[in-house]
């Protein structure tokens, strides 16, 4: 897991020591052997994600990538879900975590697929109860055919990112007693903040 | 919306909606702050801007596989982050209402998945 530092996030040590660049389909061949696709999913994992072959985790991913489209073992079979216990997650908010076997690939039918999937393992429906309209909750009923999602982005890797709303704040007068701007901006209603903006 | 801020986070014609732009609008970030801040039915508002960035920042992390990048040396995100606004044959959400929320984070290096799901029940 990260930890955090003034700056924002930094990745565990073991992260950053070996880098392949640019791994090309010839070169990853060679590291998995003449047939890859006569090797397994475990024997090719043992081989390339041992610790002194790659460490670097976007490397891994192309590597994985590469293998898992060139061997076409992508499977659009269900997928097996465990839920593993994890820290600092808090069941009050139904934050759960999930292990997968197989590969994951960033391409929009895989994914469209991988979420039916998950919807549809076990482990997701005895884990994770859904509201009712009257205010309980219940288990996911029913077979997930599709699913509607949004690919977010994950750009920010700093909580710096909401400092505008304090630096915001310095150029506006009226909230200077309520520095920084993001407090100002909690009043609790626009009358109290009109009320300053009056005082100021 | 009773304060600025909450109205800066749901309100595109807000004032101060200016602060985020479109891209950073669909940033994980800001929606998990949209969904802390703004929450369900009952969600109180908090008078301190601390709480809500510690726990957006914990949920953040909690969520997210991040590594540097040996080449550029910068700090990128492993994780690809979906919001689910719906599935076909199941009923996720009891009620449409954009206060919905319900995240998934796939960390493809650990084969993890990370689900948040928080949805928006009427009080009345």
């Amino acid at each position: 897991m990260a930890s955090e530092s003034k700056e924002g996030f930094e990745p565990i040590a073991a992260a950053t020591t070996v880098v392949i660049e640019e791994l090309s389909s010839e070169d990853a061949s060679q590291l998995v052997g003449t047939e890859p696709s006569q090797k397994s999913s475990v024997e090719f994992d043992q081989l390339v994600f041992a610790p002194w072959i790659c460490t670097d985790p976007e490397s891994k991913e192309k590597v994985r990538q590469w293998y898992v489209f060139s061997t076409c073992v992508v499977s659009f079979l269900p997928l097996d879900f465990d839920l593993v216990d994890c820290r600092n997650l808090d069941p009050t908010l139904s934050l759960t975590k999930y292990t997968f076997a197989g590969a994951f690939l960033d391409d929009k039918k895989f994914v469209a697929q991988f979420l039916v999937d998950l919807f549809n393992s076990p482990s997701l429906r005895a884990s994770m109860p859904v509201a009712t309209k009257q205010s309980g909750q219940t288990s996911l009923a029913g077979v997930v055919e599709s699913v509607q999602y949004e690919v977010l982005s994950t750009s920010v890797t700093s909580m710096t990112f909401f400092d505008r709303l304090v630096e915001e704040g310095t150029s506006r007068g009226g909230f200077q007693t309520l520095a920084p701007f993001a407090t100002a901006l909690l009043c609790r209603d626009s009358h109290r903040d009109r009320l300053h903006s009056q005082v100021h | 919306m009773a304060d600025l801020f909450r109205e800066l986070l749901v309100n595109p014609d807000s004032e101060n909606a200016c602060l985020f732009d479109d891209d950073e609008r669909e940033e994980f970030i800001f929606q998990l702050m949209k969904a802390v801040a703004t929450g369900g039915s009952m969600c109180q508002y908090e008078d301190q801007w601390k709480p809500y960035l510690d726990a957006v920042k914990l949920t953040y992390k909690d969520m997210l596989k991040v590594y540097k990048n040996a080449n550029t040396g910068k700090i990128q995100v492993a994780s690809h982050v979906f919001r689910v606004t719906g599935l076909a044959g199941a009923g996720l959400f009891p009620v449409d209402n954009d206060h919905n929320a319900c995240f998934v984070a796939v960390d493809p290096t650990a084969r993890t998945v990370t689900v948040w799901y928080s949805a928006f029940v009427p009080f009345w």
